[in-house]
């Protein structure tokens, strides 16, 4: 028998003389509690619309980028039209342009003597035309379409199309063609080697099987070319101030819009954009060339490069869906019953995790990821593999506690919201597999009354993917180990949970 | 006046005549657990509403409840260890060895037990706050050092250490109370 030391004793004696011990409370300690009790039931409902303002957020946004791509055109369509309403009150109806456009053109009296009268005005100027075509306003960003509608142009009989496009860009060579066709034009007694070629031009031009081929070879040329030519056969004169103008003009016009395209796959190819060139038809019909407007109107609006390039740094939105998620954890929560050390296994079930986040690309498929999530479960099956549960928090006499092992399966309807932030790093893998790696701390509460807290290292790793509707989802697995954690009264909460996320992830293409 | 089963459930379901009843009955103990873990009256006040608070919102997740004075007065310990947690106690760390183990004499005992209560909670309450929480957890509570290490985080050599200079700080006090009454009686 072992002989009690003095601190035995001393803890008998303590214990002795404390024993049934009790002391007023404060005065009004009831109300006190009870207002208390109030306002914490007031925090809840402020979290509980927390929870529900983020939902409608992500929902909101969710529909959002679900719009069909029609409604995210580019803003210059919308800036053409308005450039359109301007243009209506000095311009005619647009006339959609026929195959046999050249012919209607001769036929049109009211855009032969616009032509004509503005001509008549300013025929000394002849000679000049072709000198403000070649000043050069670079523009890097359009050099790709330019390009290709210059290359085109030159198989075109008539240049003057490519300086409605874009002059800018055309090589003096060309310009100094222009100029002198404009002028064989120009002249009433032209040679005979122009003489057949307007000839030529002009049968061209009526024949519908010629201007279709030629539409096939250079189809973005098409109609302006003819009308041209339609134009410069009978009216022959055109001015030197007013092409300078309009080439200028045009110069200053031309925009270039990126427009955000689809989202071909998760950070391979990524985002596409279509760089958008389109004149502006509003300094065209200040000048009366309304047949130029009319060919432009009936042209696509506008002329789509896809470029793709990868963006650094992206938002995303996840909607996950627990299906299972196995806890560990060191104290038993629930029974307050000190030194509860147990195998308990839970599943929540039914839940759902709403994030959303940014990720930036720190360099070839590693990215730097923060999210903010929400979560919430409604029913929790426990597991207990062996419970200890201890009788008693005060050994009296140095007796040992009396202790038993239970084992039970309890099924729990709970409300668990749970509000969190996550760092970390996300590598990506082959075949569209990732894993990452990072830290969360997640505040929850459980029943409006069991708040939780913790720092945990997280780990997931995307397992496989499959699609739904055109949507792909992925299965993940996630892990997390409490770092540190505090669970209503219960010191050190640690849990370990891992489990099977379904998450579909929505990438802001912005 | 309720059984303690119907006390319960009646709390569990957040009737406020309930929630008094049960006040009325264990606002003495509750009070008793939060003065003798705090250095001061008002803090004393703090845990004991915070105690409640958690009594009150606990009954619901409570699985069974065995003995219902059993499970306030733990709930109410862990508050108690949580508040001053989270005023980040300092545990002075020391080698053990440094410290002799002081051994308390019989007529040190003597002069123990002539402690009235109040004294000792006086005493109790002007302990430095690491003190005051090993001497309530292992000579109050009952904890082995093992369980308070793990309980507060801390190593099972600065339980010790915390321990054996709360006794000597007893032993300094019943020495201090000796001298007193030796006057006194002289």
């Amino acid at each position: 028998m072992k002989r009690p030391t003095d601190t035995d004793l001393l803890r008998k004696a303590v214990q002795e003389k404390l024993r049934g011990a009790s002391e007023t409370p404060p005065e009004g300690g009831f109300q006190r509690i009870q207002s208390a009790l109030s306002k914490r039931s007031g925090g809840v409902s402020s979290l509980r619309g927390l929870g529900i303002g983020l939902s409608v957020i992500v929902v909101l946004t969710t529909s959002l980028l679900l719009l069909p791509g029609e409604h995210k055109q580019p803003d210059l369509i919308g800036k053409t039209s308005h450039h359109q309403d301007e243009s209506s009150l000095t311009q005619k109806e647009p006339v959609p342009i026929s195959p046999d456009r050249g012919s209607e053109g001769e036929k049109n009296p009211s855009l032969l003597g616009n032509t004509k009268s503005r001509n008549d005005s300013n025929a000394n100027d002849l000679v000049k035309t072709s000198q403000p075509l070649s000043d050069t306003h670079n523009n890097r960003h359009t050099d790709q379409t330019v390009q290709k509608s210059s290359q085109d142009a030159n198989q075109s009989p008539v240049k003057v199309t490519n300086i409605a496009h874009k002059p800018a860009d055309i090589p003096p060579k060309r310009d100094a063609d222009v100029s002198i066709e404009g002028s064989a034009y120009a002249m009433s007694n032209a040679s005979d080697i122009e003489q057949k070629r307007n000839e030529e031009h002009t049968r061209r031009l009526t024949d519908p099987v010629t201007t279709r081929n030629e539409a096939g070879k250079n189809e973005a040329d098409y109609s302006v070319t003819k009308t041209f030519l339609a134009d410069s056969i009978k009216a022959t004169k055109t001015t030197t101030q007013d092409a300078s103008t309009i080439g200028s003009s045009h110069l200053a016009e031309i925009k270039i819009t990126a427009h955000p395209g689809t989202d071909l796959s998760k950070n391979t190819r990524g985002k596409e954009e279509v760089l958008t060139l389109q004149p502006a038809k509003s300094s065209l019909s200040a000048y009366g060339l309304s047949h130029v407007y009319q060919a432009l109107e009936s042209r696509p609006s506008s002329i789509k490069l896809p470029v793709y390039f990868r963006k650094r740094t992206s938002y995303y939105y996840e909607l996950a869906f627990n299906s299972a998620a196995l806890e560990l954890t060191h104290i038993d929560a629930e029974n307050y019953i000190s030194h509860n050390r147990d195998m308990r296994w839970s599943f929540d079930q039914l839940g759902a995790v709403l994030g959303a986040g940014i990720s930036h690309l720190l360099m070839r498929n590693i990215y730097l990821k923060g999210t903010v999530r929400y979560t919430y479960f409604s029913r929790r099956y426990t597991y207990n593999v062996a419970q200890r549960i201890a009788g008693a928090t005060i050994s009296i006499n140095d007796q040992p506690e009396p202790v038993y092992y239970s084992t039970e399966l309890r099924k729990d309807l709970i409300r668990h919201h749970g509000l969190g932030l996550y760092t970390g790093i996300e590598f990506g893998l082959a075949n569209d597999r990732y894993i990452g790696l990072g830290i969360g701390y997640s505040k929850s509460l459980v029943n409006d009354t069991f708040d939780t807290s913790m720092l945990s290292a997280e780990g997931y790793i995307g397992l496989a993917s499959f699609m739904i509707k055109g949507s792909r989802i992925w299965a993940e697995l996630r892990i997390r180990h409490g770092l540190n954690g505090w669970q209503n009264d219960i010191i050190n909460y640690k849990a370990r949970q891992f489990g099977i996320n379904l998450k579909y992830e929505l990438k802001d293409s912005k | 006046m309720l059984s303690d089963k119907a006390l319960i459930k009646k709390c569990s379901k957040g009737d406020p005549d309930a929630q008094k009843q049960l006040y009325e009955m264990f606002s003495g103990l509750v009070m008793h657990i939060a003065k003798r873990y705090s250095p001061t009256n008002q803090e004393a006040e703090d845990v004991f509403q915070e105690a409640f608070i958690h009594i009150y919102t606990s009954f619901r997740k409570a699985k069974a409840i065995g003995s219902l004075r059993n499970w306030i007065y733990t709930i109410s310990v862990r508050v108690a260890i949580s508040h001053f947690r989270k005023h980040k106690i300092r545990f002075l760390t020391q080698d053990p060895g440094a410290i002799d183990e002081p051994n308390l004499s019989k007529d040190d005992f003597n002069i123990f037990d002539k402690l009235q209560y109040e004294e000792l909670m006086a005493f109790i309450q002007k302990l430095p706050d690491g003190y005051r929480l090993i001497f309530n957890l292992y000579l109050v509570e009952g904890y082995s050092h093992k369980e308070i290490a793990e309980l507060l985080d801390i190593s099972e050599s600065t339980s010790r250490s915390q321990l054996s200079r709360c006794k000597l700080l007893i032993k300094d006090h019943l020495k201090h109370l000796r001298t007193i009454n030796y006057e006194k009686t002289y």
